[in-house]
């Protein structure tokens, strides 16, 4: 059986312990608050944030993605079911149709990097709320550059 | 005596794979005489999604990304013992500067993993508010791997010969004062709970892992520390540029779940030096080898290990010269903490088995792939 | 109440010439209606107190959408939800006694509030038993405990309320204790003695034994209460689940109800033994009975989010190692005192 004072010492630290651990709580209640007020308030994300699929354009105006599939093969999750391309060859071919699946889609960024003409990029938007699932496979004119930066 | 005349039986306790402390979908049968555990048999697979299987039909930097989910809360880990199994296996020479920038990588997961395990081991037991706290220091965590990878959780940034980006400009001064405000952080922790009387009379004592049935169950990084056995991949069988740094490993000899508590909040601790002087020696470069578009190592076998926040990572790979591995099979150690768990447990009561749990700190995603 | 408006109210019924026991009917039911009117706006502005504190204790907001930019509306709101959910009796359970057991867990908890000295004219009723009465009372809601865990035809839900029950029980002692510590520097049961003591700022909390005795009061109430750090019964549903596990939509909401309650009522009973009640310069004495009462249960709530809970046997341990002794010196102390 501990001896009498242990006991108390016991109950003096103790205590002050727990006093200690409560002034701890007591100051952060005068720290900011680091909630933000969503949806009023968004986050901004970092430029190289990994988000919704998007293609980009080239100096002439024209999309630059030539349908050449390495994006295809390149995908883990086989995320792009649909690539098809317009009638014209090499330099000129340019893609007419194109699906993202973003259920499927990792947001690794292996399409991105494996590109060879700097079609695609994973951007900014991370809001990508549909109400149905035929909504979430994205279609070559829901993937183009959203009007502001950031959310959706 | 009316003991031998009155049958008992032992009641069956499903702590079930629905439940806010038990880290992941995991279930526990527990047997109880009364309020002590006298038999507890873990019940997985409720996350298993044939990650192993799906290495074989998969490119190698394709089931890179893969690699991410299995130990989510540290996925740089993960990756590296897959790349490194795969760099064995090809010769490949990673440059100096990716290398420093892979133990930033690390170190940085190491920190953030460990932060979840503080908040979600004082959730368990009650202290909400540091919950918050440790998600509100790792939020600035995820601000530096959304800077440089994009991404905060799966990075899939260590790629088969070095570092998918470079750190963009700003980002050393980030870490660096990431760096200095996290001992201030720890301390205000320390105060809050690990000195706090009612943390202690849960957690001291409580769950004894003696050294050598660790070591016999497997068991390695701060559950194995935690024991007082310094063994530490970083120092045993240094990888990157771990050699030429200086860290101490931090061991506690209690056995019990503060001193697997005390492991992990020192290696924070740690971590924040090792960082520091990864990004001091930072030498200039290129940040990726040069490796070609298809990857196909040569036939053989090769292992990877690395120290993960919870152990040892390893990544057994076999490869028959093809474009996918023929076998990738994933070494993870909560798996054989999970193992450990039933010893643990054996005797403490039933308000324990949160404790211990949150001490061995599994995540589930290793444990089932 | 123990005032003039009673008599005054009397005397006038009674020149109507009819029959005295219909207007104490009336007075009673009239004060019955006032006091669930006061506890249940109390609850709502706790629940939504908790909810506020605790955000500004990490960092975040709380509620700020319903009612305002403060959220002062979001219990109305949970309490409506509360009211549309689906009325599950489980297969199986004891009906009458399922029913009946948030009812007697609730009603002991609010006939206390009868005693409680708002101010100088306003108290339900001035026992001369008072203390007494405070004590046979509140240990009635461990009974509807085990009703509740008992009807639930639940394993888990009879275990949980067995260990709340036990912890109800053991924890009774020091409150007694403590509470006897009171009685016997006021020399009397009585609310409104012990209140006349401590005018003019002679709080019983300054007097020397007695800072003992509130601690004791103040520990052993939080664990009548079942709040962290002895909420193990409760928070069960993190293990086993607790003993209200198979009530859902209203009868939840009334063991919450019956939480806060007893949760005001440990501040308001704090402030009527320790702090002087509605004792204190300036200010209206019920606005100084309450402000004493909110700080105290700021004081519960922040030590709520601060610290991790016990273990059972650990609660029981703290109770009657720790707390029964320190309460029987501080009697003994308090006695010699008085010598």
């Amino acid at each position: 059986m501990p001896g009498k004072t242990n006991l108390l010492a016991d109950m003096v630290l103790g205590t002050w312990s727990i006093l200690q651990g409560l002034a701890v709580t007591l100051r952060n209640i005068f720290r900011p608050r680091i909630t933000l007020n969503y949806p009023a308030v968004r986050t901004q994300v970092f430029p190289r944030f990994r988000g919704r699929m998007v293609h980009l354009r080239g100096a002439d105006g024209r999309l630059r993605c030539t349908a050449c599939q390495a994006c295809q093969k390149a995908c883990p999750t086989l995320a792009i079911p649909l690539i098809e391309g317009d009638e014209k060859k090499g330099r000129e071919k340019r893609a007419r149709s194109y699906v993202w699946d973003s259920l499927r889609c990792l947001f690794c960024g292996l399409c991105v990097e494996v590109c060879p003409f700097d079609a695609i990029v994973l951007g900014q938007t991370y809001t990508m709320v549909t109400e149905s699932r035929d909504k979430t496979r994205l279609e070559l004119a829901e993937l183009l550059e959203p009007e502001q930066g950031g959310g959706s | 005596m009316t003991a031998s005349l009155t049958p008992t039986e032992h009641v069956i306790l499903n702590m079930g794979p629905q439940h806010p402390s038990t880290h992941g979908v995991l279930r526990l049968e527990l047997q109880l005489e009364g309020e002590v555990i006298v038999g507890c048999r873990p019940v997985i697979g409720y996350l298993h999604r044939g990650i192993e299987k799906i290495g074989e039909a998969r490119t190698y930097q394709q089931f890179l990304p893969y690699t991410d989910r299995l130990d989510y809360l540290s996925s740089a880990s993960n990756n590296l013992a897959f790349v490194q199994a795969t760099e064995k296996l090809m010769g490949v020479q990673v440059p100096p500067r990716a290398q420093f920038l892979r133990v930033v990588l690390l170190e940085l997961n190491r920190i953030a993993s460990h932060l979840v395990f503080f908040a979600t081991f004082a959730n368990d037991l009650a202290a909400t508010t540091a919950f918050l706290y440790g998600f509100r220091e790792r939020e600035l965590i995820m601000d530096l791997f959304e800077m440089w990878v994009g991404a905060r959780l799966t990075q899939s940034s260590i790629r088969i010969g070095g570092v998918a980006q470079d750190v963009p400009a700003g980002f050393a001064e980030k870490a660096r004062e990431f760096c200095r405000l996290l001992p201030s952080r720890l301390d205000e922790y320390d105060r809050l709970l690990t000195g706090n009387r009612i943390f202690r009379a849960r957690t001291e004592g409580v769950g004894l892992l003696p050294p050598e049935e660790g070591i016999g169950y497997g068991c390695s990084g701060p559950t194995l520390r935690g024991s007082g056995v310094a063994f530490d991949l970083r120092r045993a069988d240094p990888y990157e540029v771990y050699d030429r740094l200086d860290f101490a490993v931090v061991t506690q000899a209690a056995c019990d779940c503060m001193g697997r508590y005390l492991v992990r909040m020192g290696e924070m601790r740690e971590s924040a030096r090792i960082i520091e002087q990864c990004l001091d020696q930072l030498p200039d470069g290129e940040v990726m080898a040069k490796v070609g578009r298809t990857i196909r190592p040569p036939a053989g076998e090769a292992y990877g290990r690395v120290e993960s926040p919870r152990g040892e990572f390893g990544c057994y790979l076999v490869s028959d010269g093809g474009p996918h591995p023929a076998r990738v099979h994933l070494r993870a150690p909560s798996f054989f903490h999970l193992c450990a768990l039933p010893r643990m447990v054996q005797g403490w009561k039933v308000g324990d088995v949160v404790a211990i749990l949150g001490s061995i700190d599994i995540v589930l995603g290793e444990v089932d792939r | 109440m123990n005032g003039g408006l009673y008599h005054s109210l009397a005397v006038w019924w009674a020149g109507h010439h009819l029959p005295p026991w219909i207007f104490d009917a009336v007075w009673m039911v009239a004060m019955a209606a006032i006091v669930t009117v006061f506890v249940l706006v109390t609850v709502l502005v706790l629940v939504w107190l908790e909810r506020k504190v605790s955000g500004d204790l990490q960092n975040r907001v709380g509620p700020n959408r319903v009612g305002g930019r403060f959220g002062p509306l979001q219990t109305v709101a949970d309490t409506l939800k509360l009211l549309l959910k689906e009325d599950l009796i489980p297969q199986g359970a004891d009906k009458a006694v399922f029913v009946l057991a948030p009812y007697v867990v609730f009603v002991p908890t609010l006939m206390v509030f009868m005693l409680l000295p708002f101010s100088d004219r306003w108290q339900v009723q001035d026992l001369n038993l008072g203390v007494l009465f405070v004590v046979a009372i509140s240990a009635l809601p461990v009974i509807g405990l085990i009703m509740a865990g008992w009807a639930s035809n639940n394993k888990y839900a009879i275990l949980g309320a067995m260990r709340a029950a036990a912890q109800g029980l053991s924890y009774e002692i020091p409150l007694v204790l403590a509470m006897a510590c009171v009685v016997v520097e006021a020399g009397s049961l009585q609310v409104g003695q012990i209140v006349e003591l401590q005018r003019g700022g002679q709080w019983f909390i300054l007097r020397f034994p007695l800072q003992l005795a509130f601690l004791v009061y103040f520990l052993a109430s939080l664990a009548e209460v079942r709040r962290v750090p002895f909420d193990l019964p409760e928070a069960e549903s993190e293990l086993v689940a607790g003993y209200h596990v198979e009530y859902s939509g209203m009868r939840f909401a009334f063991f919450f109800l019956a939480e806060f309650t007893h949760l005001f009522f440990l501040g308001a009973f704090c402030t009527t033994l320790f702090l002087g009640a509605w004792d204190g310069p300036w200010l209206p004495p019920a606005v100084w009975f309450l402000v004493k009462s909110y700080a105290v249960v700021l004081i519960v709530m922040w030590v709520r989010w601060t610290v991790p809970r016990l273990r059972i046997d650990q609660i029981m341990g703290f109770s009657w190692k720790l707390l029964v002794p320190v309460g029987l010196v501080s009697v003994l102390l308090t006695g010699l005192m008085k010598v």
